[in-house]
């Protein structure tokens, strides 16, 4: 029996004969099981979109004018490994500074950073929060954003930003806190609303 | 052909009737059509319409006034909509009116004496075309960092804007005494978050 498939979910189905076969129904059955498996795969991806967060709890100490990267040591959310979009986790201990892309895929992140100011921040001061790509320091592997404060200003200031990257499987995005102003520092990381970093997997271009 | 199943409607033959090659084309394509209608949503997830734009190259230093940044590399496209050496974003034509979410990072490099206090503004420009009456409108959303005195500003913003053959872009407006400009490194993206009906 010569046997047809439909143009999308390529079921087979009896054509060349004018009866149809035991065979033939066994078959498109299996190829119907198939597409059925398919789509209950895609709505368990769709159902887990491949995400992670992670934060800083502990103080971290940042030596004035130096841009240091925070060491995650709180991982509050990690679902690479349960996504078969990702089919890997994001984050490891052994390297506690990177979320790594466990495919090749475009993010949303969002990452905040707070330093907490002993004395007054400083007629030039500023906290620059950023996100780097594989280790960059400088643009053009940078997004992130900068707050000044107020020059009498003490206590923790913060900067938040938004950023979309389009990472490698292998690729790994880091947070990046630098500040100045007129405090010697070292200054430490806020500890009440702590640095941390968030990636969602927006788009998969194995897909497109 | 006798019966159509309970939920989604898919023709059979009934134990009756005489199952013929017919029967099973039908049956086929009816269950083919449905599995595709099925697995769109999760399709149309992995393939998200989105963007990325870079700026490769420092712009010239300006002291008052706005800047838009040009598009010296494209990281990330699936929508068409960017290119080499444009500045804009262009919505897909045949998307039907819809919500985005834009971004961006402008960089800001001071080719002087920063003077603190003076303006930096970030801005994103959205245009949209009125489906009755194809006028085009404009909304721009602004990020104010003014001058830091800390060896350039990171203005980082981003919006949420309904569009339908519409436009979008990333700048910045200056004004000061101090000569700046959009630095190499700046980027503007772009994500689909879904029908406006």
């Amino acid at each position: 029996m010569t046997m047809r498939k439909t143009p999308y979910a390529r079921l087979r189905y009896p054509w060349a004969s004018d009866t149809v076969s035991a065979a033939d129904v066994e078959s498109m059955g299996a190829d119907i099981d198939q597409a059925l498996v398919q789509t209950a795969g895609l709505a368990s991806n769709f159902s887990r979109t491949a995400s992670v967060v992670v934060q800083r709890a502990a103080a971290q100490s940042l030596t004035k004018g130096v841009l240091t990267t925070i060491s995650f040591d709180s991982l509050k959310l990690d679902n690479g490994a349960n996504s078969p979009f990702a089919n890997a986790a994001w984050y490891n201990a052994a390297s506690p500074t990177r979320l790594t892309a466990p495919t090749s895929c475009v993010v949303l992140c969002h990452a905040m950073g707070g330093v907490n100011f002993t004395a007054a921040a400083g007629s030039s001061n500023c906290v620059q929060c950023t996100v780097a790509l594989n280790g960059a320091t400088g643009q053009p592997n940078v997004q992130g954003s900068k707050y000044a404060a107020l020059s009498t200003q003490t206590g923790s200031q913060f900067a938040n930003c938004m950023s979309m990257w389009k990472l490698s499987a292998g690729d790994y995005l880091e947070l990046k806190l630098y500040w100045t102003g007129s405090p010697a520092g070292p200054l430490n990381t806020d500890t009440s609303f702590p640095p941390s970093m968030a990636l969602s997997m927006v788009a998969v271009p194995a897909v497109a | 052909m006798s019966g159509l199943t309970t939920n989604e409607g898919l023709p059979y033959p009934s134990e009756t009737d005489f199952a013929d090659v017919q029967d099973a084309f039908r049956l086929a394509t009816a269950i083919d059509s449905d599995i595709r209608a099925q697995q769109k949503p999760f399709r149309d997830f992995g393939m998200r319409p989105s963007f990325i734009g870079r700026c490769t190259a420092n712009q010239s230093g300006f002291l008052s006034g706005t800047q838009y940044m040009p598009i010296g590399a494209v990281e990330w496209d699936n929508t068409g909509g960017i290119g080499f050496g444009t500045y804009y974003w262009t919505q897909p034509n045949s998307q039907a009116p819809s919500w985005w979410l834009f971004g961006a990072t402008i960089l800001v490099v001071p080719t002087g004496s920063q003077v603190g206090g003076e303006m930096n503004m970030g801005l994103i420009q959205i245009a949209t075309t009125d489906q009755v009456t194809q006028q085009i409108s404009y909304t721009t959303y602004y990020q104010r960092n003014d001058d830091s005195t800390t060896n350039g500003e990171w203005i980082n913003m981003f919006c949420m804007a309904a569009l339908y053959q519409g436009q979008a872009n990333a700048g910045l407006i200056l004004q000061g005494t101090t000569t700046k400009a959009i630095q190499a490194g700046s980027r503007f993206w772009g994500m689909y978050l879904g029908p406006v009906t």
